[in-house]
């Protein structure tokens, strides 16, 4: 049996390894070497313990051609709409093929809530024969989520990854590299302008950490071979929407849901439907668990709070009410 | 920031409690190391001012529950078997290697609190801040993860 003591005791005889403070000095010399603030990887110094570049950045730069990144992001021209669907393969084990609508992309929308808040970047990394770039970003601090939209090039051709139905990307287990965003997140390939050699990928995010920074990590099989830090700058702040108690807090690419309101419940399974109703009688389902239908790029629940990225531009000025699992909350637009 | 005395008394001070949340998330010794380096790390960047010793053991704490979240996300993981380090470990008795194989086999939520409760002697108040939970659901997580440690610990009784 146990009791308060054995359980202290056992924990007692764990112990972090003998070199983690010594190791944990020796990085710290090693910066102080190369660079008085934050290290600047070079090829020649990837076999520093942890290789990571940093791309510092002390303000807001505008992306030069916001709308065409914008308009890869959220056009959906080759995907058409999807029933969702259940199927069951020769194990009897069952496989669900979320389905989902589709909203055509409103260059409009985008000028009027997002397209001034497409940050710039440009940085690289390599590694072999790839190369990683980060053409541009967007930052939504009220949701703190956002989208990095990035590349990866190899001549001799990137292969190892597989798509889902939806354009979700991810790398074959037996792929020999594997790059990503390392925030919780999900990639889609902009199949448009992907090739063979280069392929274009959104990565929508979500910021679980107090830093405003997106990390891109390389690997190789066990091996970080690379690293790209991207600070993230707020380009003033996109409009809002909320409910008067801020239980639910709406962005023109987001939504973030305060689950504390609606019990231990449901900070153990999130809901299950949420609906965007506009003023004009017009909705948007953002997803039904029920009926297999997901509109949305990402979804997070974090402790107690949902964060959930849309597949398109929301009229934040136009919505009337958040449902939630058959709740209703009237949301205006903020100004605080 | 931390002088290099501050922070080297400060890391002696922590490093095993970091090490033993990391291990309680992610169950294998070389990832929880590396979670324990990556933390002090940051520790050693940090430009926060803290208040007291508890303030940088909050910090320290939620700190390293988001690297171990960053870990788990990771497109490689290590996976040396549980056996292997338990083998290393100088438990004083064998009923304490026991304790150690039930704790690790109950879920990581029931896990976290037995062990900032009743090792780290966080009230459930106190959990629920760090952990950013409600009270209850602490509350619902201690109890859970007593009924089923002494239930796994009561079946490896019987097996004996």
């Amino acid at each position: 049996m146990f009791d308060e003591k054995m359980i202290k005791e056992t924990y007692s005889a764990l112990h972090a390894s003998e070199d983690t403070l010594s190791e944990v000095l020796k990085v710290k010399n090693q910066r102080k070497r190369l660079h008085p603030y934050r290290v600047v990887l070079i090829a020649a110094v990837i076999a520093l313990a942890l290789g990571v570049t940093a791309v510092a950045q002390s303000a807001f730069m505008k992306k030069d051609d916001p709308e065409n990144m914008l308009a890869a992001v959220y056009s959906e021209t080759e995907t058409p709409a999807q029933q969702g669907r259940v199927e069951f393969d020769q194990n009897g084990q069952m496989i669900v093929y979320p389905g989902w609508d589709r909203a055509a992309f409103d260059p409009e929308l985008a000028d009027k809530y997002v397209t001034p808040y497409v940050g710039a970047c440009g940085e690289s990394m390599g590694w072999q024969d790839y190369t990683i770039t980060v053409e541009g970003y967007l930052f939504d601090s009220v949701t703190r989520s956002g989208i990095l939209y990035y590349r990866i090039e190899n001549p001799n051709g990137v292969g190892g990854y597989y798509l889902q139905e939806n354009g979700e990307f991810s790398w074959a287990e037996e792929s020999e590299i594997a790059c990503g965003v390392v925030e919780a997140g999900r990639s889609y390939i902009d199949r448009e302008r992907s090739t063979a050699s280069v392929v274009h990928l959104s990565a929508f995010y979500v910021l679980t950490e107090e830093e405003n920074q997106v990390e891109i990590t390389l690997w190789d099989e066990k091996k970080q071979q690379g690293s790209l830090v991207v600070d993230l700058f707020d380009g003033g702040g996109m409009a809002w929407a909320a409910d008067k108690d801020g239980i639910v807090t709406v962005s023109p690419i987001g939504v973030v849901i305060d689950l504390d309101y609606f019990g231990e419940e449901y900070i153990a399974n999130a809901p299950q439907q949420l609906t965007l109703h506009y003023l004009d009688g017009s909705s948007y389902t953002v997803y039904d668990e029920d009926a297999l239908l997901y509109n949305r790029m990402y979804a997070l629940q974090s402790d107690s709070t949902l964060t959930v990225s849309f597949d398109r531009i929301v009229d934040v000025e136009a919505l009337s009410t958040v449902e939630i699992d058959g709740m209703v909350f009237g949301v205006a637009l903020r100004t605080d | 920031m931390l002088t290099e005395e501050q922070f080297c008394a400060l890391a002696k001070k922590h490093m095993d409690m970091i090490f033993r949340i990391a291990f309680n998330y992610l169950k294998d010794r070389s990832e929880a190391d590396d979670v324990t380096q990556n933390v002090l790390l940051k520790l050693l960047d940090a430009k926060k001012e803290f208040e007291s010793d508890e303030h940088i053991k909050y910090w320290l704490i939620r700190v390293t529950i988001n690297e171990c979240k960053k870990t788990l996300r990771s497109p490689w993981r290590s996976t040396e078997p549980i056996e292997d380090y338990a083998s290393t470990l100088a438990f004083s008795t064998p009923e304490h290697g026991e304790v150690f194989y039930a704790l690790m086999e109950l879920p990581q939520k029931y896990r976290m609190a037995l062990y900032l409760h009743y090792y780290e002697e966080y009230s459930s108040e106190e959990i629920s801040r760090i952990l950013k939970i409600p009270q209850s659901t602490v509350l619902t997580h201690l109890s859970r993860g007593r009924e089923l440690l002494r239930k796994k610990l009561a079946e490896a009784e019987a097996y004996v």
